[in-house]
């Protein structure tokens, strides 16, 4: 890995992002802990799912704060984690405190795991400006999230239309899953082609 | 849309990055907006026009300006 150049984020945003880390490590314990009190065995299912959405969403936030040592390593270190994580419970049936978890799930978690340690490391070849918000990054953020979002919604229409006619059946965890990772790939490549085309119009 | 950025940067010796600085945006909205391919805001645009010293019209070109020129001269 090599050095990157520190511009380190201002108190402010190292103050938001200590919160969210936070917010989201108290949201799947509480998570895991809810469903633990049903009873029920869904608890590591659930957990997981949110640790999962919760990992994404801290490294879209890493990534949009700023360029610093400590996030780089913060991102790689959780591409790592859902890695490490998605291997065991490969070769694990039942890891303990889990319980049986989806091969769907599995491939997912590694996938991710791999696309975000590639994403941290890359971090050194991405422009110094990048952590700027002016006003033509957000409004293709906002357009980029928008189209990603008729998409989404165009895909379940179109599931739906095929899952009445008996055409495809998916079950559940699949539809979400392709929705989890469908929603933010599809809105980085729009806000990508924006990007390179300059301006949204 | 037609830009004499370039022009009026190089009249006070700055860079592209020097400029996105000056009016707090992306270098690359600033090479985006000198190649006429992204629309500024109208503040933005008053923004880099003072940092410019000069006006908006002066700085911001439309294609149909000439026309619009010519017809108001009739």
């Amino acid at each position: 890995m090599r050095e990157i150049s520190n511009t380190s984020p201002s108190p402010q945003i190292q103050r938001r992002f200590i919160a969210t880390i936070g917010l989201l490590v108290a949201a799947v314990i509480i998570t895991y802990t809810l469903a633990s009190l049903t009873g029920k065995d869904n608890a590591g299912d659930l957990s997981l799912w949110l640790g999962f959405i919760s990992a994404i969403t801290l490294v879209i936030y890493a990534l949009k704060a700023g360029k610093s040592k400590v996030i780089q390593y913060g991102v790689v270190g959780i591409g790592l984690l859902l890695v490490v994580f998605g291997l065991i419970s490969n070769f694990m049936n039942n890891p303990p405190g889990i319980g049986t978890i989806n091969p769907i799930v599995i491939t997912g978690l590694i996938s991710a795991g791999l696309i975000i340690i590639t994403l941290g490391v890359r971090m050194k070849e991405r422009p110094e400006d990048i952590g700027i918000q002016d006003e033509r990054s957000l409004r293709i953020g906002t357009y980029g999230i928008s189209y990603s979002w008729y998409l989404t919604f165009l895909t379940i229409v179109c599931i739906g239309w095929l899952a009445g006619l008996h055409v495809v059946m998916i079950d559940g965890t699949t539809i979400c899953l392709l929705l989890i990772i469908m929603m933010p790939v599809s809105a980085m490549i729009f806000q990508w082609y924006f990007n390179m085309k300059g301006d949204v119009y | 849309m037609y830009t004499r950025m370039k022009e009026f940067r190089a009249r006070f010796g700055y860079t592209q990055a020097d400029l996105a600085g000056r009016v707090g945006v992306r270098r690359e909205t600033i090479v985006f907006l000198e190649k006429g391919k992204y629309n500024p805001s109208l503040r933005l645009a008053r923004q880099i026009s003072q940092a410019l010293g000069t006006t908006i019209d002066e700085l911001f070109l439309f294609d149909d300006e000439d026309n619009t020129q010519e017809n108001s001269e009739i």
